[in-house]
């Protein structure tokens, strides 16, 4: 059934990788609710330890003032981390959707059938995205099941929203892989690119958070546009979504034009 | 014309793929396309597909640009690449769904038939298969759709004899049915088996457009004979004896394929002390050479 069309397969094809990475976060999230009734207790301990540490540390890790709260906990400890997790599958997987047949050779078969090059872009690429979609509803499932085992009925809602909101920095991410694989067409060229780019830009937002002469810069970095666990505190910035889904925007747009052009490589 | 290209060149940065390349195929005819390896044949193939595109010149099938009607095109025409990829965790059956639900769907009964007469199983997983029944794959998926064209890049590659001898008797029935077949070969017999014209391109340059008929009467052998002492060249100037070229008591020299010149060679080395004699197909390589030296230096470079 999944072979029916280009989109479809380019989602059988991802099934793996949704499994093992929808379930990963999700186990972390798992591990993270079932420590929290113990870190709860502690937390005046933790609290101070963290006083102890420079101001700059700290505020690399992300908001710690609402730490000891169920949603200040999740931020900390799973919001800020997954999704430069999930950045290396949009990576892997962006540059694979081209470039990644363009090296096996599979796409010379391919483009031999009646199918246009800009709809090869845009098939996989929905693919890709239907894939980031499942892994945030594998989160979602799993993150619902920590605030049940963790006794935080409250605020689910808003979980289910944070959980989605991988989705955009994820879809970016894979965006500038699969922009960065036309452009040059070497798979591994346009991976170590492509992490260079999403990495450091989540260390330039982070570092900007601390270092005074990094902050003008961090609206550079995709990563900035990321809303994390503060979604569950103060709801979606819708914002930061359409500038996120918008520079996925145009690297598809880019994508397209690129490979409309260029000679397949051998 | 069905293949028609004019002035058709492409070079990769510096390095020549093909140049000025005109090439006509008519409709129902078997074109074939014979040169060494690197001469160029899988590049032309790939600018017909409109797989990269042209530094000059056009290409069109069926009378329209590829460049610009490159899907439509394809709808109309079956491939098989040289140096075939397939998505080996597919077994042949799913690839064949899926390249078909490019097409809108395939008439399984032919694709079971073609699977028989290949005697491959579809149900196995590609990445399991020998290289030749990857190849059998590629074959069904080019003639499934029963294209009005088929281009074919080095077909039988790791095909083995009884194989080959199914895809010949396939290249004859689609020629019965007025299809057209464009097949590239660096293997002459092959080539003098299944076409009706042959084009030979070297060092991306098309040298020669031929009927295959032509081509057999220009067919040459190539003799060696080594004589218990030396034996002057002049004594095998005879009719039909090319190029003798003497080093101590070896002559070596080509020979027409015509009735009695092998006759009158023999007798005449009976003549002498024969050592050894040696009798060989030319390689195309020896066709070029002895046909196509006074094309100018690249074909003979």
């Amino acid at each position: 059934m999944l072979l029916r069309s280009l989109f479809l397969k380019t989602l059988r094809d991802l099934r793996g990788q949704i499994w093992g990475w929808g379930l990963g976060a999700g186990s972390l999230a798992l591990m993270v609710a079932a420590l929290y009734p113990s870190f709860k207790d502690q937390m005046g301990l933790y609290a101070q330890m963290m006083k102890g540490y420079p101001a700059a540390l700290t505020a690399f890790f992300g908001d710690i003032s609402n730490i000891a709260e169920w949603s200040g906990w999740l931020n900390i400890e799973f919001f800020s981390w997954v999704p430069p997790m999930l950045a290396i599958f949009a990576v892997v997987a962006g540059t694979g959707l081209i470039a990644g047949e363009e090296d096996k050779g599979t796409l010379d078969l391919l483009l031999s059938h009646p199918i246009r090059r800009w709809r090869v872009v845009v098939e996989k690429f929905a693919g890709f995205v239907v894939a980031t979609l499942f892994i945030c509803l594998l989160i979602a499932l799993c993150l619902l099941l920590s605030a049940v085992i963790a006794g935080e009925a409250k605020g689910l809602a808003r979980l289910l929203v944070a959980s989605f909101d991988i989705a955009p920095i994820t879809l970016a991410s894979g965006g500038l892989a699969l922009m960065a694989s036309v452009v040059f067409r070497q798979r591994r060229l346009a991976t170590s690119l492509s992490v260079i780019v999403v990495i450091g830009s989540w260390f330039l937002d982070s570092l900007g958070k601390v270092v005074i002469v990094l902050k003008p810069y961090r609206p550079l970095a995709l990563f900035h546009y990321y809303n994390g666990g503060s979604v569950l505190t103060r709801g979606e910035n819708w914002g930061n979504v359409g500038v996120l889904l918008g520079l996925t925007g145009i690297f598809i747009l880019v994508s397209l034009l690129a490979f409309q052009r260029r000679d397949i490589a051998v | 014309m069905i293949i028609e290209t004019k002035g058709l060149t492409k070079y990769y940065g510096k390095i020549r793929g093909v140049e000025n390349l005109d090439l006509s195929v008519r409709e129902g005819e078997v074109f074939g396309y014979l040169g060494p390896n690197g001469a160029g044949k899988t590049t032309t193939i790939r600018l017909l597909l409109d797989l990269i595109r042209p530094t000059r010149g056009t290409a069109r099938l069926f009378g329209q640009e590829v460049r610009n009607h490159a899907a439509e095109l394809k709808a109309r025409l079956g491939n098989l690449p040289g140096e075939l990829s397939l998505w080996d965790n597919l077994t042949g059956r799913e690839l064949l769904t899926f390249v078909g639900s490019l097409r809108g769907g395939l008439d399984w009964t032919w694709v079971e038939e073609l699977a028989q007469r290949f005697e491959l199983d579809l149900s196995r997983r590609v990445r399991s298969l020998s290289h030749g029944n990857k190849q059998k794959v590629g074959l069904i998926q080019a003639f499934a759709h029963k294209p009005a064209l088929v281009i074919l890049d080095e077909p039988t590659l790791g095909l083995d004899p009884l194989i080959q001898q199914e895809f010949y008797s396939l290249i004859d029935q689609v020629k019965a049915e007025g299809r057209t077949v464009f097949v590239s070969s660096h293997i002459l017999h092959e080539v003098e088996r299944v076409c009706d014209r042959v084009g030979i391109i070297r060092q991306g340059h098309l040298v020669a457009v031929e009927q295959v008929a032509e081509l057999k009467r220009k067919r040459l052998r190539q003799m060696e004979i080594t004589f218990g002492s030396a034996v002057p060249a002049s004594e095998f100037d005879l009719p039909g004896v090319r190029e003798v070229v003497q080093s101590d008591g070896t002559l070596r020299f080509l020979l027409e394929e015509t009735p009695g010149v092998l006759d009158t060679v023999i007798k005449r080395a009976a003549q002498y002390a024969v050592v050894d004699i040696k009798y060989e197909q030319p390689t195309l390589e020896d066709i070029f050479l002895a046909y196509y030296r006074k094309e100018g230096d690249d074909a003979t470079a």
